[in-house]
C-alpha cells in the first residue's frame, strides 16, 4: 500500500537512448541518416506528418478498391444469382469514378447543363402548349 | 525550421544551431541543464561550445575565440534562453504534439 511517494520513479533517458529509440521509425517512414542526424533537428515533424497523410490515402485507395468491385459483383450479379431471371450481366459502370477534383468539377458542370438542357426543353414545350391553346381560343 | 543563432564576427559569418547528433555528443561531454544551478559557468561553456559543432567545428577547441565573441555578445539571458531551447529541440520534436484543432486540448497560458 503506502502513500504513493514510494513508487519506483520512471527511468530517465538520456539524449542518446532517446535518439537511438526513434531511429528506426523514422527510417522506417523515409528519413535517411544524415537526415535524421545531422539536418534540420524538427524535420522529423514534417516527416510524422506525411506518414499520416500517407496512411490516409492508402486507406481512401482500400475503400475506392472495394467500391469497384462492389460495382463489379453488382453488375455480374444476374448472372452470380442461380435464381435470378435475367441471365446477362449488367453493364459495369463505363468512366472511372470521379474522385479527384477535376473529374468531380466537370461532373457537376455536366449536371448543371443537363438540367439547363431539360429546363430549355420544358420551357419550348409550355410555350408551344401556350401557342396552340392562343390559336385554337382564336387570337 | 530549427531555431538558429546568425551572427558576424570580425568579417566571418557564424550560424550557431544544434542537430540530433551534436546535441548528442555535448550531452556525451558533460552537459546537463539540472547543473545549471550547481555548475553554471561549465554549463554555459558546453551549451555555448556545442552550438558551434554543427557548423564551426575547428572553432570548438578554440577556447579563447569562444571566450572572446561571448563576451562581446549583448542579451546574455536571451543568449541562454536560446541556447537551452536549441539544445532541447531536437529532443522535443520527437515528441508529439496534439492537433491545433483538438477539442479536448488544454488552453493555458503565462501571467
Amino acid at each position: 500500500m503506502g502513500d504513493g511517494l514510494s513508487a519506483v520513479p520512471p527511468q530517465k533517458k538520456t539524449f542518446a537512448e532517446l535518439f537511438e529509440e526513434c531511429f528506426p521509425y523514422y527510417l522506417s517512414i523515409g528519413m535517411t541518416y544524415d537526415q535524421y542526424w545531422r539536418d534540420d533537428p524538427t524535420l522529423v515533424k514534417a516527416y510524422r506528418k506525411a506518414d499520416e497523410l500517407r496512411k490516409q490515402r492508402i486507406n481512401q485507395e482500400a475503400w475506392l478498391q472495394g467500391l469497384y468491385y462492389y460495382n463489379a459483383l453488382c453488375s455480374a450479379s444476374p448472372v452470380i444469382n442461380a435464381l435470378s431471371k435475367k441471365k446477362e450481366p449488367l453493364p459495369y459502370i463505363e468512366k472511372p469514378l470521379p474522385i479527384a477534383k477535376i473529374a468531380q468539377e466537370e461532373l457537376r458542370r455536366q449536371q448543371i447543363r443537363k438540367q439547363q438542357e431539360g429546363f430549355a426543353a420544358f420551357a419550348a414545350a409550355m410555350n408551344e402548349r401556350r401557342r396552340r391553346r392562343a390559336q385554337n381560343d382564336g387570337y | 525550421m530549427n531555431t538558429q543563432i546568425k551572427f558576424t564576427f570580425e568579417g566571418t559569418d557564424y550560424v550557431l544551431e544544434y542537430s540530433r547528433e551534436t546535441a548528442q555528443k555535448t550531452a556525451r561531454k558533460g552537459l546537463n541543464l539540472i547543473n545549471l544551478d550547481n555548475d553554471f559557468i561549465g554549463t554555459v561553456e558546453l551549451l555555448w561550445a556545442g552550438a558551434f559543432l554543427k557548423n564551426h567545428r575547428r572553432v570548438v577547441n578554440d577556447k579563447a575565440l569562444l571566450d572572446e565573441i561571448y563576451a562581446k555578445f549583448p542579451r546574455k539571458d536571451e543568449l541562454l534562453e536560446t541556447l537551452i531551447k536549441m539544445y532541447l529541440e531536437p529532443s522535443q520534436a520527437l515528441m508529439e504534439e496534439p492537433d491545433e484543432d483538438d477539442e479536448g486540448n488544454i488552453k493555458w497560458g503565462t501571467d
